[in-house]
């Protein structure tokens, strides 16, 4: 086991490193630097080629690459070109409010989808399993942008219900209590259209597995000890079914903290998807940087925590 | 006290596919005394799993369904329990074992987990004393160091060991009806004979009844007190086992007793039953077997013949009366 998961965590060394090389080459071959965005069209080129200069910008990519890795080695992953301070300081300001979104939305989901889908799997072909099915193909094709865009019409724009977009009230500058209530309440359109796809995803592989494992002799074996059919769903057959189903939560699992670039730019939420949206615009190198290693760094971790986890659940896998 | 502790009465259990629907047992009946054993023989579809899940009330639904006829276990009607009252009877006064062991087994529970389970949940006995409980019942289904088998998983032991876990797992509860699946089917010789060996034992030292199903006439010789021999669906003949044997009436157990290895005559070779068992969805008019039937005449194509005594105890369905078998 332990020699198992060095192997593991070396083949992830190994992995990490070869996302960054191509990474890098790829968004530093792409045209356009970080100023032409940003820069006042009446600024000289002669300064603006010293901007360039002195923040390396000409520098052969393989000796940028070095630096850039040498520095992250000693923890220090750069300065922001736009937010002028430090990239870490920039990551973890927008980093709670990513895993407060990607949390509420993954557990939102799976505590719709796991129950919606034992029951869909249990009363196979009913009135539920029907409308179950059709809500998930709904959920699994709709676009996060239309869906989210739609809910702001209707449910922010027409009804007035939630607000249209933001984390907080601009300028209403509350505190305590009242605070983390102007939160949520702006915290849930954004929740509701992320756990959206997920819940659908979830939904179906907890259908299918459950349906799978039912045809089993164990199952049978189960009701002939005179359990009821609580137990024999809920313990015997979940227990079985929970495979595919850990493979499908890691992979979300990673959302939570890389955030979710379309809804979080629908609904103008200061998250990590964001950031790493204009980031990418603003050819902010270092940001990107940072942001696709930790992505990567967490894409990793969920994939070996999802590994370990088979083998907790499932005796027959071991790892040697 | 009357002496019968199982009686089904004209079972009739169907199956629907998309467009059809199909009678995996047609009008069963047979009777499980007190402290014997029945066995249940016949080939692949010929309805005796059927049979024996329906005793349990486990057919598979939706599509399959029981309908009609009596269960009557203590003279009690079965089909009309609740599921509640069902659950109580399950595991508890009729446990059941199956013919895969390899798979019915939960793959993810401990044994000792999957064996208390029944014991918690009828007789409500939990912690060391149902450990203790089901290490005894691992001890008396000869299974060396019982306190380690309790902790392992299903998929660390063999065949064997795991059929030996189905029943300790049966006998748990001290059912007074066991009913036995083709148990033997899925393990090697040898450890067939064992498993025998311990199943009769266990039924002599408990009391207990046994409906064992099986498509091996050398293993109802073993076991079977008495015996009924399914085809496509229906009991054709039935008898104590040592009658059975010697003077089968009906020409499809007289042409299974020939099929026996044991049974190879240089003159004929081994020996087979032409033909193939009807598919529920083709059933011929009248007698089920003609097709096949040597003595088969064109009396048996008219109806389903019935049950008949021909000596007491010894009922066949076959017109012939059992001169055909002879």
């Amino acid at each position: 086991m332990t020699r198992y998961l060095i192997r593991r965590l070396a083949q992830s060394i190994l992995i990490l490193f070869c996302v960054t090389v191509i990474v890098f080459l790829f968004i530093n071959l792409a045209p356009g630097d970080p100023y032409t965005q940003r820069l006042d069209p009446s600024v000289s080129a002669e300064v603006r080629e010293e901007m360039l200069q002195k923040m390396g910008y000409y520098d052969p990519v393989p000796i940028k690459y070095f630096k850039w890795i040498r520095d992250v080695f000693r923890g220090d992953f750069g300065y922001s070109i736009k937010y002028k301070k430090p990239v870490w300081d920039v990551i973890c300001e927008r980093l709670p409010n990513t895993v407060l979104m990607g949390a509420g939305a993954l557990i939102l989901s799976t505590a719709i989808a796991i129950p919606a889908g034992k029951t869909s799997a249990t009363k196979r072909n009913s009135v539920f399993d029907y409308m179950g099915t059709v809500l998930s193909f709904i959920g699994i094709s709709i676009p996060a942008f239309f869906f989210g865009l739609l809910l702001i019409k209707w449910l922010s724009f027409d009804l007035k219900i939630f607000p249209i977009s933001g984390m907080v009230t601009v300028g209403a500058g509350y505190q305590g209590w009242d605070f983390i209530k102007d939160v949520a309440w702006h915290l849930v359109l954004p929740t509701v259209v992320l756990a959206l796809l997920q819940t659908a995803t979830l939904m179906r592989y907890t259908r299918s597995s459950m349906l799978e494992v039912f045809d089993h002799d164990y199952i049978r074996t189960a009701r002939a000890k005179g359990l009821s059919e609580a137990v024999v769903v809920n313990k015997h057959a979940f227990k079985n079914a929970l495979i595919p189903i850990i493979t499908v939560l890691s992979m979300q699992i990673p959302t939570i903290f890389s955030g979710a670039v379309l809804t979080e730019t629908i609904f103008v939420w200061p998250g990590i998807g964001r950031l790493s949206y204009t980031a990418i615009l603003d050819r902010d190198y270092p940001l990107i940087m940072a942001l696709l290693l930790m992505t990567t760094v967490i894409i990793l971790l969920s994939n070996l925590i999802a590994d370990l986890l088979y083998a907790v659940i499932d005796p027959r896998i071991r790892y040697e | 006290m009357s002496n019968i502790l199982l009686e089904t009465k004209d079972l009739r259990v169907c199956f629907k596919s998309d467009a059809s629907v199909v009678r995996a047992a047609d009008g069963v009946s047979f009777q499980v005394e007190r402290g014997k054993v029945l066995g249940i023989v016949g080939e692949s579809g010929s309805g005796k799993s059927v049979t024996s899940l329906s005793v349990m009330r486990l057919i598979p639904k939706p599509n399959g369904y029981i309908e009609g006829g009596q269960i009557l276990f203590h003279g009690e009607d079965l089909l009309r329990k609740s599921e509640k009252e069902m659950r109580r009877i399950r595991g508890n006064k009729i446990a059941m074992i199956f013919q895969e062991p390899m798979s019915s087994l939960n793959p993810v529970f401990k044994i000792g987990e999957q064996l208390g389970e029944a014991l918690k949940l009828h007789q409500g006995i939990s912690g060391k004393e149902n450990r203790r409980r089901c290490m005894e019942m691992l001890e008396l289904v000869r299974i060396a160091d019982p306190k380690k088998m309790l902790d392992r998983y299903p998929h660390e032991l063999s065949g064997g060991m795991r059929q030996r876990v189905m029943i300790a797992m049966a006998i748990l509860c001290d059912p007074e009806l066991m009913i036995a699946d083709e148990p033997t089917t899925a393990l090697d010789v040898t450890i067939q004979a064992q498993i025998l060996q311990l199943l009769r034992d266990l039924q002599k030292k408990r009391e207990m009844s046994i409906m064992f199903i099986t498509h091996d006439l050398g293993v109802i010789a073993e076991i079977a007190d008495r015996v009924a021999v399914m085809y496509a669906g229906r009991i054709v003949e039935e008898a104590e086992v040592s009658t059975l044997l010697r003077s089968p009436l009906h020409p499809y157990t007289r042409g299974l007793i020939d099929a026996i290895p044991e049974n190879y005559d240089p003159k004929f070779g081994f020996r087979s039953i032409p033909g193939m068992q009807p598919s529920a969805q083709n059933m011929p008019q009248g007698c089920s077997f003609a097709p096949r039937c040597a003595y088969a005449c064109s009396e048996c194509g008219r109806a389903v013949p019935e049950l008949v005594e021909i000596q007491p105890g010894h009922t066949v369905r076959c017109i012939l009366g059992g001169k055909g078998g002879m």
